[in-house]
């Protein structure tokens, strides 16, 4: 018993001894893109991926720390339990408890995202979070205050080395940190994937739920990521000051539109909508059946009867996926 | 004209000569590094039509709306800096960024080829690309104020001061937009004329440009009017296009 140990210490010394020596090969990839889904349109040679820039970027995702009252984190309104989209609240509450005025998206496969926010008025993951940081209804901090409550934290010391070589804060090391955590949040392992996958097989219900889909929603839901990343307006006349996308071109023509979100783990994301006005799917596809098609004529006509509703949920439901939302690597760090 | 062409084959000689011989005794590679200088650019701030000092933080009547106002915060970008030659070669300067202020309002461009410069051409603003292509460092730094969270891209030209002839008692002006219609950065191509921009490795030459402050309120624009502006849109495009209009060469220090 006693040799085997000693040996064993050994071997232990002998090893520390050779990660000490050799730089460490990363023998996984950071980040597996599924070979399935298109090509990613993240881009930035900047940024190369690692395991140690994840790392970081979890941790600062999860830091409530990076607001003002320290009680808000994006992990706040970000839950991985509802695939990253809020406690199923119509609008968010940030620093004080400030009522935002939008449904808090879901961060769900933002790799192949090239436009963030439901107005799109975001143009690359990497400045998306100096927004809700710096939004006195979120987070409230200036980019300058953000870095002093990174570096005042002195737990953060040894992720920046790890992944930058150096203990050295700045806005972008950790703005980059945080999109390599965001982009490692894909969802691809939902039951509509294994049955693409001929893995796994629809139910009856759930078949005719696909084609329910097919007819009506994959226009503007293309799969495989159930999203064209384009701006409709499904229907919207009534909006109070919230005008969507004109906010961001001040083109009249805008008005009232709103990005396309993506349907995946759709059941975890409720209410719906850009404000939240709809509380469940059933509401939703009532609402299709009567949006003003004088003002979206590119809506297809719905017309679904009840039973037909209850098909398409079902197929809805495939789209959830368990793995991402119970993924350890995922969650908040302990 | 014919003494210094013979001065110049005598140093042509005398030159290749020593080289020869130093190619001889060892291979010492030669240094081909073409020559290079450097270039300033300051920009003085100046008010109303008969260009009086301009200073933060003091009192000014506008000449055209009457308005009286102070000035608190203004600060705009120049780049994409381009010198050009008379026999139309140009050297763009790579990466140039710059984020002027009347407290900072000095630019000191290293590595320009030597030669003599007849024409400038800068933006007054950032190009789109630099808008949409993610987080930057330097000038562009979104640190820096001059960038807006919620629909990414550059504030171009930033003013912000008080007014009583203001309904709020302060105006703040945050100008861009990078994307037709709504395009707030605007080209300045300025001639130097008779004068020539000479750039050696001896000297330090400076382009000295002159900054109207009060075109913002150009046409009249009338405090009671209009005191925000932070979007793209036609006030933006408009006030931005007057404020360049009010960006002049004056002289060139040799």
């Amino acid at each position: 018993m006693k040799f085997p140990r000693l040996f064993g210490a050994g071997i232990l010394v002998l090893l520390n001894f050779q990660a000490c020596q050799e730089p460490e090969i990363e023998t996984r990839k950071p980040i597996e893109f599924p070979a399935d889904f298109p090509p990613i349109t993240y881009q930035n040679p900047e940024n190369p991926f690692s395991q140690a820039h994840i790392a970081l970027g979890r941790k600062l995702f999860y830091d409530p720390n990076l607001s003002l009252t320290r009680n808000i984190s994006c992990g706040s309104c970000h839950a991985q339990v509802h695939g990253f989209a809020d406690h199923n609240t119509p609008q968010s509450f940030g620093i004080y408890g400030r009522k935002g005025v939008r449904n808090t998206p879901a961060l769900i496969n933002l790799a192949w995202m090239s436009q963030f926010m439901w107005d799109g008025g975001i143009r690359h993951l990497d400045v998306m979070p100096i927004a809700p940081f710096t939004d006195s209804t979120e987070m409230g901090l200036s980019l300058p205050q953000l870095l002093t409550r990174v570096e005042e934290n002195t737990t953060y010391l040894d992720y920046f080395q790890k992944a930058y070589g150096t203990t050295q804060v700045d806005e972008k090391r950790i703005l980059f940190a945080l999109s390599q955590f965001m982009l490692s949040l894909i969802s691809d392992n939902s039951k509509y994937d294994r049955v693409r996958r001929h893995q796994d097989k629809f139910t009856l219900q759930e078949e005719r739920g696909y084609a329910l889909f097919q007819e009506n929603c994959v226009n503007c839901h293309q799969e495989p990521l159930f999203t064209s990343g384009t701006f409709q307006r499904n229907g919207i006349t009534k909006n109070g000051a919230d005008l969507g996308r004109f906010r961001i071109t001040q083109l009249p023509k805008d008005s009232f539109y709103f990005k396309v979100p993506t349907l995946r783990n759709i059941a975890l994301t409720y209410p719906y909508f850009h404000d939240g006005r709809f509380r469940n799917l059933e509401e939703v596809l009532e609402a299709y059946n009567h949006a003003d098609r004088s003002v979206s004529s590119g809506l297809p006509l719905f017309n679904l009867d009840n039973s037909q509703k209850q098909e398409l949920i079902s197929f809805l439901n495939t789209l959830t996926d368990y793995t991402f939302i119970s993924k350890h690597q995922f969650s908040e760090p302990r | 004209m014919k003494k210094h062409t013979q001065k110049f084959i005598l140093i042509a000689l005398f030159t290749a000569l020593v080289f020869g011989f130093s190619s001889c005794k060892d291979d010492t590679p030669v240094d081909n590094t073409p020559k290079t200088g450097e270039v300033n650019l300051e920009f003085s701030h100046v008010w109303g039509i008969d260009m009086a000092p301009f200073y933060l933080d003091q009192t000014y009547i506008h000449p055209m709306s009457k308005d009286t106002l102070k000035i608190n915060l203004l600060k705009y970008y120049i780049s994409n800096v381009v010198l050009h030659k008379n026999d139309g070669s140009s050297y763009k300067v790579p990466e140039s960024y710059y984020l002027i202020d009347p407290n900072s309002n000095k630019v000191r461009i290293m590595g320009v080829p030597a030669g003599d410069y007849t024409k400038v051409d800068f933006l007054i603003g950032v190009d789109s690309l630099a808008n949409f292509s993610g987080l930057q460092g330097g000038a562009l730094n979104p640190s820096n104020g001059m960038f807006w969270s919620w629909s990414t891209g550059y504030i171009f030209v930033r003013v912000e001061g008080t007014s009583p002839q203001s309904s709020t008692g302060m105006f703040m002006y945050h100008l861009g937009g990078y994307e037709a219609p709504y395009i707030a950065s605007h080209t300045k191509s300025l001639p130097f004329g008779n004068d020539i921009l000479s750039v050696n490795p001896d000297a330090s030459p400076t382009l000295h440009f002159n900054v109207n402050a009060a075109k913002f309120w150009h046409g009249p624009v009338k405090l009671g009017d209009l005191n925000v502006i932070h979007n793209i849109g036609e006030a933006s495009t408009n006030m931005s296009k007057n404020f360049a209009d009010g960006v002049v060469l004056d002289h060139i220090h040799p």
